[in-house]
């Protein structure tokens, strides 16, 4: 379903990106050593808690600090492809999972999201309101944001001279630069920017506003020239791309890279974006260690060590103070209030959802 | 051992390894196609993912549409172009290494098979490389004054046939091979000494006797050729969408029933290109080739 073709490219991207250039972060040399990290009273040692998530989407050694911390484990089980979609066929092989809002609406429909006391995470009051939302919100309290992210447009300076400060403009210019247009392979981006562009709802239930979005991104297609996530700072800054849809982290890259001939651009009319979340599966046994590594994960320091182990936005203002200079004024990684208010996440989509999959196939067999 | 030329015998024990052949192949090969075979008549919920069995031909009604007849003709031009070009290829390759390239002949073999011990998507992300805009093949084209700007090699419909022709090569040229190294070389020389030109001799003699090769070559490319989903993802940019891309796409979402009515149609059409290839050689013919 969706998530196969959301976030996940682009983080796993994400990841490569950072093995090469060397960007991990501090590590836990930040004072991150054991601590009293149990907001209950449950005692949760020699338990293990089994955590689905993608490849070390994690800060680096926050295992092993929880650990030292409460002597339960956290074992990961990587899987960087549907992972909604493979717990909710096997709930039991898991109790805790990262995936995007979006996803997670899955398993809140199949019920099987854990609710989540709220008074054993209090580091959950830490988090900024905009994005205690959707299963994250605290009145649904089924999963912990911890980390966000949007997509735009990004585009050589050089070779694209046409005005470019909105999707419209990106469709208007796409013409001139047939060849050398980059879009991400991925309906959640794509159909939710074009229905964003056409000025309809980002996250439309609608059969026919869904088939207008893919309508025009068949027109686009005609001047693309790469449908994927794979190289596309590469590709611009080669020259044999002009213009890209992609995700913010690319941007941030990019523009470092190359910041006078490569320019990043947050659509005015709003972008598409995801919140990733941790939540507990209802089928598990450790539910009050969960909450436990919660509460923990959003320790400031530990959020901190998370946001610059993985070059990602702090989602609360306590960790900022100890989140790399150049992750914190980067605007691209770390956006002004205007550009989040214009985010438009990745909401489950229900029965819909069909009406998504089947435009993209329409898109992708066009 | 000829399995698929195999005829029942009076003496049991003569079979004895075919049939311990099949029931030993029969959990890994036939049991996953049953499976398919079920999962192709069940329902399963968009939303939560769970499968209902039974005999409901729903998958088939939805897979019944303008989106998959495209996508399977699509699949069935690359696949019979890059049998084509395979075979126009392979056979200069297969009959060199067969007749001239005497004691290099296991080197030669070792070269065209090479390619094989390095992972297929490697080499295909290595060929993005390659054929890219300002890649090796542009450069060298470039540099050598054919053209006079660098022309779209990868990402469109060229990209994904050469490396459909590039992946399936050494899946042609050895059926060929076999069948051009088992002519015997006097039945050339006879020709040849009763005055066939080199050129007669060969479509008179050598190209009727390699034939089953060539028929077993063409059907081993082109069935695995039909469902390719690999090298379309990554030399077609994600833009060339062939059966295999389709499949994977029900596959990757609730809607295994539609993936396996999919492949399952392919697997009867691959089948009747089998019963094809078995009918215009004989089966014991096709069956020695594919073997041999």
């Amino acid at each position: 379903m969706s998530s196969l073709y959301g976030g996940w490219r682009g983080r796993f991207s994400r990841r490569q990106f950072l093995a090469g250039t060397g960007m991990v972060g501090l590590g836990l040399g930040l004072g991150l050593g054991p601590r009293d990290a149990r907001a209950g009273s449950v005692d949760i040692r020699g338990q293990t808690i089994r955590f689905v998530n993608y490849t070390n989407w994690i800060g680096k050694g926050e295992y092993d600090a929880f650990k030292a911390a409460t002597g339960c484990e956290v074992r990961e089980v990587p899987i960087n492809e549907g992972r909604s979609e493979r717990v909710a066929t096997d709930p039991t092989s898991t109790d805790m999972i990262l995936d995007p809002t979006g996803s997670l609406g899955l398993l809140e429909a199949a019920s099987l999201l854990a609710p989540l006391n709220l008074a054993n995470i209090p580091n959950y009051a830490l988090i900024r309101d905009s994005f205690k939302q959707d299963v994250a919100s605290p009145q649904q309290s089924k999963a912990v944001p911890t980390d966000y992210g949007r997509t735009g447009i990004l585009y050589r300076t050089d070779l694209v001279t046409e005005p470019m400060e909105s999707w419209a403009d990106f469709w208007k210019a796409a013409p001139k630069h047939s060849g050398k247009v980059v879009i991400p392979d991925g309906p959640p981006e794509v159909l939710r920017n074009t229905l964003l562009m056409l000025g309809l709802n980002g996250s439309s239930h609608d059969e026919a506003e869904v088939g207008r979005a893919a309508d025009a991104v068949i027109e686009l297609k005609k001047y693309v020239g790469y449908f994927g996530s794979v190289d596309v700072v590469k590709r611009l800054l080669e020259g044999s791309a002009a213009m890209a849809h992609c995700e913010d982290w690319q941007g941030s890259s990019a523009v470092r890279e190359n910041p006078t001939k490569l320019r990043w651009v947050d659509p005015k009319e709003g972008a598409a974006g995801y919140l990733d979340c941790i939540a507990a599966i209802n089928k598990s046994e450790v539910v009050p260690a969960i909450e436990q590594f919660l509460n923990f994960h959003l320790e400031p320091k530990i959020a901190a060590n998370f946001c610059n182990t993985l070059s990602a936005a702090p989602i609360e203002q306590a960790s900022e103070q100890y989140v790399d200079a150049t992750i914190k004024n980067d605007p691209i990684t770390n956006p002004p209030p205007e550009v989040l208010n214009r985010i438009v996440y990745w909401s489950y989509l229900g029965e819909a959802q069909r009406y998504w999959d089947d435009a993209w196939t329409r898109v992708k067999a066009a | 051992m000829n399995i698929l030329g195999w005829r029942w015998r009076d003496d049991w024990l003569d079979q004895l390894p075919s049939f311990l052949t099949l029931a030993w192949l029969s959990p890994f090969f036939l049991a996953p196609l049953a499976y398919l075979g079920v999962y192709a008549f069940a329902t399963q919920n968009y939303l939560t993912g769970v499968i209902s069995f039974g005999w409901t031909l729903s998958a088939w009604q939805r897979i019944a549409n303008s989106i998959v007849v495209e996508a399977f003709w699509r699949s069935v031009l690359a696949a019979g172009i890059t049998t084509l070009v395979t075979a126009l290829i392979g056979y200069p390759i297969a009959y060199f290494v067969a007749r001239h390239a005497g004691r290099f002949q296991g080197l030669a073999l070792v070269l065209v098979i090479l390619p094989f011990w390095v992972s297929f998507i490697v080499r295909a992300y290595a060929w993005v490389d390659l054929l890219a805009e300002h890649g090796l093949v542009n450069r060298l084209l470039l540099g050598a004054g054919l053209i006079s700007a660098p022309i779209a090699l990868v990402h469109n419909m060229t990209g994904v046939a050469i490396g459909l022709v590039y992946g399936y090569l050494p899946l042609m040229v050895f059926p060929l091979y076999a069948s051009l190294r088992a002519i015997d070389p006097r039945l050339l020389e006879a020709a040849r000494d009763l005055g066939a030109s080199w050129w007669t001799a060969f479509w008179r003699v050598t190209f009727p006797q390699a034939s089953p090769g060539l028929v077993a070559g063409a059907t081993i490319v082109f069935i695995p050729a039909l469902g390719e989903f690999v090298i379309p993802s990554i030399l077609g940019g994600g833009k060339i969408f062939l059966f295999g891309n389709l499949i994977a796409i029900k596959l990757s979402r609730f809607t295994w029933p539609e993936g396996a009515a999919l492949a399952l149609a392919i697997l009867v059409l691959a089948l009747v290109a089998i019963g094809l290839a078995t009918g215009i050689l004989g089966r014991k013919r096709f069956g020695e080739a594919v073997v041999r």
